[in-house]
């Protein structure tokens, strides 16, 4: 190496140096910790007890675990793809047909609920969904449907859930797609246009084609947060009724810091995290076998 | 450009459609404001109950519920975080971009494999550790998790587009390292910058997860927090909670009025350019 | 395969940390520095109890506090916690080193088994258990040494009549054992089908506080006691079975609707008149008179085995790392004392009052509850794993409430995730 190289590779250890260590100690040296604690019985108050494998026994026999490994599954299955063809298909509209003023308002609107917190979300979503009084109810009996008991009922408060979660994150994802269809040159659709391509044969045959890196990329952060989804079951229904829309996050979350098992919530967080990193592989592999 | 028969049936069932989806996307938004002005005791509310410009709830939650800290908690807990993540994902991008680290790649690459841990993962020893070194309840401890592997990413990005000639023909004209750093490479990329910071804006203030646990003290509470744990209080009276609610949102989206391109321009390259 | 290497990498790098972590000292907790003549700081947790619009409990406290602190040349350093997560928020203040050094404790089982809460005994004269009524019913650690000085004993789980409705549906005579009770929500909901008959907590934010009115008044009334003379958990009995018969058959005769399992806030609809009947806490009476609501109320029902209730017991304690132990008994003695709990009881929150010298009566028909039926008031103790029991418990119970679960499911289920999950 030369001096020179040396020199400017030791500005580069200097520049990444506190960076990297402030991710170590916080966020890298937490997930071997939380790993060690999953074979421990530990309530903070006194130190960690070796378990080995014995709460990772106990988290496959959990029937409220398995309960909430479902709907979490299911969570994911609702948002995920609603979210990303909900947002490629407003997105697609708004930037093939309405590439204009009203098209860059409605945009914006779109993006308005992807400001608001989850708990701000959940708060208003909780009063529009009441079974008596609600907004949702109000309208609907205009209509002499109802009155419907939307998050009294494990499956329906389930989907309530997972439909309020799409509607709070649906405007970020049209914002990215938007702009990856602009992206797209405008050669490419010129000359789909002239091929006498209908609309729908563009959107699936060129548009979709090539989003595929930026679906691809959201998909996955998409299941990556969905899976973790904490914030509005903790606010909307508090995991209930009957366990109905309880998820892993919300158990870890119950587990480690209402009940202080931290050995045990810790066995369960490493299996989301398998979780996570399984279904990310079966993706990846979708997404490659597909090309 | 490419044109369009405008007044086609499938275009105009399509704008009845996509209006009517923005619609849905404010409406309940809305509703939440209009709610914060009303002066009901139960379920049923009427518009009647409706006052604009009656502030009672909002001086409900500042006179008696202490609001004011929860929402200064907040605005400092985003102010550092926001610097912080500014600081430490710029060098730290600068440095895996420009500079020959030894071994960069596969540093690089376990920095990404970190935006795949989910957060419970991290918390709960984050959590120990935290209470181990007594940081519990400290702005220390509320700002720490903000600083991650995405603005490092985001940034990385960003600093692709500056042309390693300026930098090097700086270095031949004697430039200091610093001064290259804060005079060259920075400006180039602050729109990059101001992206991030808004991004970081936004999570700071609506993180509820990590607050809940960090500050076990109710004075350390963030607004987002402080909104959460006031259904105890009132469930039938939904006034003040909508006032509180609607704090917590008005914020970014005063934010999101007047930089609405920075928002909006950052989200699709974060998304876009990965 | 970059990134599995880049984790192995990463892992390599944390264990050298790790190393690094475990080889640090114990936290050294900062010595109070009480030589110099300072006066001595004291950190009291208290829960807010004003829920109306008299003196704060932050106002009340001060000032009486302040004639301790001069008495004893001491700084009484004042949190009022609100009740979010109150248990969460006990624990991990009691396990941080700037946490209470006196703290009101509802759930203690926990706390004392991880060695949080200092024994009292030694503090404790033979005229303080005469002086203080309900001492006996404190919780003691497994060497049987007291570790909660009950404040706030009482609060039992009553009947509240909205004698409006009644009247309007016909009924003049309050009813007394189930059956008649059932009756009674029968006709209410025959004369008015838009309001609930009897409402009921199923979908309170956590288990503890659902079964606290849902449960355990009818377990009670049925002869269940919570544990048995080991303090094991004893609700795999007859009694439980009983009780969830009971509470069911509110669902089969179409008393509980489906919206009963999200019902969070069953005071509201009493307060509303959108309840005809509620079982809660006495210390609600007074918003139901705020509210204009024209109550009756009676201790309970006569179950199978008898007129019986549930009430509770919330105590002070001191917490183990507490350095001036007798100081902080001393303000235990003063906060529980005529001189505070006299006025306390009047203008933040009644309750039965705690010591032989009070002067303080609930009003009534509470005062008379006191008098005649002490004995069939139960508390519910703390035991281990009560707050998640009490969470599966209720989710279960909303199980059957939608017709999901029979009531030996229920028992079945909660019991099997009690031993298999929770005390395994």
């Amino acid at each position: 190496m030369s001096p020179l190289l040396r020199r400017q590779a030791g500005y580069g250890v200097a520049y990444i140096t506190p960076g990297m260590l402030i991710l170590l100690v916080f966020c890298i040296a937490p997930i071997f910790m939380t790993l060690y604690y999953s074979f421990t019985e530990y309530n903070l108050a006194q130190p960690p007890d070796w378990l080995s494998l014995e709460n990772y026994e106990k988290v496959f026999t959990n029937s409220q675990l398995r309960k909430a490994v479902v709907n979490t599954v299911i969570y994911v299955i609702i948002t995920v793809p609603i979210q990303t063809l909900l947002a490629m298909f407003v997105a697609n509209f708004l930037a093939e047909y309405l590439n204009n003023r009203y098209g860059r308002f409605l945009r914006s609107i779109i993006f308005i609920p992807t400001l608001a917190s989850y708990v701000a979300a959940a708060t208003v979503w909780k009063v529009i969904l009441a079974s008596r009084g609600g907004l949702l109810n109000e309208v609907l009996g205009i209509f002499g449907i109802g009155p419907i008991n939307w998050l009294g009922e494990p499956t329906l408060a389930l989907i309530c859930v997972s439909l309020v979660a799409v509607w709070k994150s649906v405007g970020y994802f049209t914002i990215i797609f938007y702009a990856g269809i602009m992206n797209i040159s405008v050669d490419v659709r010129e000359a789909a246009l002239v091929d006498g391509a209908t609309p729908r044969q563009r959107f699936w045959k060129i548009t979709v084609p090539q989003l595929k890196p930026i679906i691809y990329l959201n998909v996955t952060l998409g299941i990556i947060w969905s899976f973790q989804a904490f914030d509005i079951v903790y606010k909307l229904t508090g995991g209930g009724p009957h366990n109905g829309t309880t998820t892993i996050a919300y158990i870890i979350y119950t587990y480690a810091f209402q009940d202080f098992r931290i050995g045990y919530a810790s066995a369960v967080a490493i299996l989301l995290l398998l979780v996570i990193l399984v279904v990310h592989l079966i993706q990846q592999h979708f997404f490659e076998g597909d090309d | 450009m490419i044109r369009h028969e405008r007044r086609s049936v499938r275009f105009i069932v399509g704008l009845i459609l996509v209006t009517l989806f923005a619609l849905m996307c404010v409406i309940p938004l809305i509703y939440m404001i209009l709610v914060s002005f009303a002066d009901t005791s139960t379920m049923y509310i009427q518009w009647d109950d409706i006052h604009l410009f009656d502030f009672s709830n909002y001086i409900y939650l500042f006179q008696n519920r202490d609001f004011a800290r929860p929402i200064l908690n907040s605005l400092i807990v985003v102010v550092i975080s926001v610097i912080l993540v500014d600081l430490v994902s710029c060098t730290m991008a600068y440095g895996f971009e420009k500079k020959p680290i030894p071994g960069k790649k596969p540093l690089f690459n376990m920095v990404l494999a970190t935006m795949m841990i989910p957060t419970q993962v991290v918390f709960i020893s984050l959590y120990v550790m935290m209470r181990k070194w007594g940081l519990l309840n400290t702005y220390i401890a509320l700002v720490i998790p903000l600083v991650g592997a995405f603005g490092v990413f985001m940034m990385r990005q960003f600093m692709q587009s500056v042309p390693n000639d300026f930098i090097e023909a700086a270095q031949i004209d004697g430039c200091s390292e610093i001064h290259i750093y804060t005079r060259i490479v920075l400006p180039m990329v602050k729109p990059a910058r101001i992206t991030l910071a808004v991004f970081t804006f936004n999570s700071a203030w609506n993180a509820l997860l990590w607050p809940l646990i960090a500050a076990t003290k109710d004075e350390m509470n963030t607004l987002t927090v402080a909104t959460s744990s006031l259904t105890s209080y009132f469930a039938t009276n939904y006034g003040p909670e909508m006032a509180a609610a609607t704090l917590s949102f008005i914020v970014p989206f005063v934010l999101y009025c007047f930089m609405q391109k920075q928002f909006v321009e950052g989200i699709a390259l974060g998304g876009v350019k990965g | 395969m970059k990134k599995a290497l880049a984790i192995i990498l990463a892992a390599i790098m944390c264990v050298g940390l790790l190393a690094g972590c475990g080889s640090e000292p114990a936290p050294t907790t900062s010595g109070g520095d009480t030589a110099s003549g300072d006066p001595v700081e004291l950190t009291l947790w208290l829960p807010i109890y004003q829920f109306g619009d008299g003196i704060s409990d932050e106002d009340f406290w001060n000032g009486k506090l302040d004639a301790f602190e001069e008495a004893n040349n001491c700084v009484v350093n004042l949190e009022i916690l609100s009740w979010s997560d109150y248990a969460t928020q006990i624990y991990t203040g009691l396990l941080s080193d700037e946490g209470p050094d006196v703290v009101y404790v509802t759930e203690t089982y926990d706390l004392i088994d991880a060695g949080l809460l200092a024994p009292l005994d030694e503090y404790l004269t033979e005229e303080d258990y005469e002086k203080y009524i309900y001492l006996d019913q404190g919780a003691y650690n497994s060497e049987g040494q007291l570790c909660t000085f009950p404040m706030m004993a009482g609060n039992p789980c009553v009947i509240f009549y909205n004698m409006d409705m009644l009247e309007a549906a016909g009924i003049t005579e309050l009813p007394t054992t189930w059956d008649e009770f059932m009756d009674v929500c029968l006709t209410l909901k025959e004369a008015n089908p838009d309001v609930w008959p009897f409402i009921s907590s199923w979908g309170a934010t956590n288990g503890v506080s659902a079964m606290l009115a849902g449960f355990w008044p009818f377990f009670f009334q049925a002869g269940g006691t919570v544990l048995d003379e080991e303090g094991n958990l004893n609700l795999d009995s007859d009694a439980t079975l009983e009780a969830l018969t009971y509470i069911n058959s509110f669902k089969e005769n179409g008393i509980f609707d489906d919206s009963i399992v999200s019902m969070d806030d069953p005071n509201g609809k009493f307060v509303n008149g959108e309840a005809a009947i509620i079982i809660n806490g006495t210390g609600n009476a007074s918003t139901f008179t705020e509210a204009g609501i024209n109550w009756q109320c009676q201790l309970g029902l006569e179950g199978p085995a008898g007129l019986a209730t549930n009430m509770s017991v919330d105590s002070l304690a001191i917490s183990s790392y507490c350095e001036e132990k007798e100081l902080a008994a001393e303000l235990i003695k003063y906060i529980t004392s005529a001189e505070c709990m006299d006025d306390y009881h009047t203008e933040i929150y009644g309750m039965p009052s705690l010591t032989t010298d009070a002067t303080y009566t609930e009003p009534e028909p509470f005062q008379s509850m006191y008098d005649d039926y002490a004995d069939v008031m139960y508390a519910v103790p703390s035991y281990e794993g009560s707050a998640s029991f009490a969470d599966v418990f209720q989710q279960n119970v909303q199980g059957m409430l939608m017709g999901e679960m029979t009531p030996e499911e229920v028992i079945s289920e909660s019991m099997a995730y009690y031993y298999d999950q929770i005390v395994a």
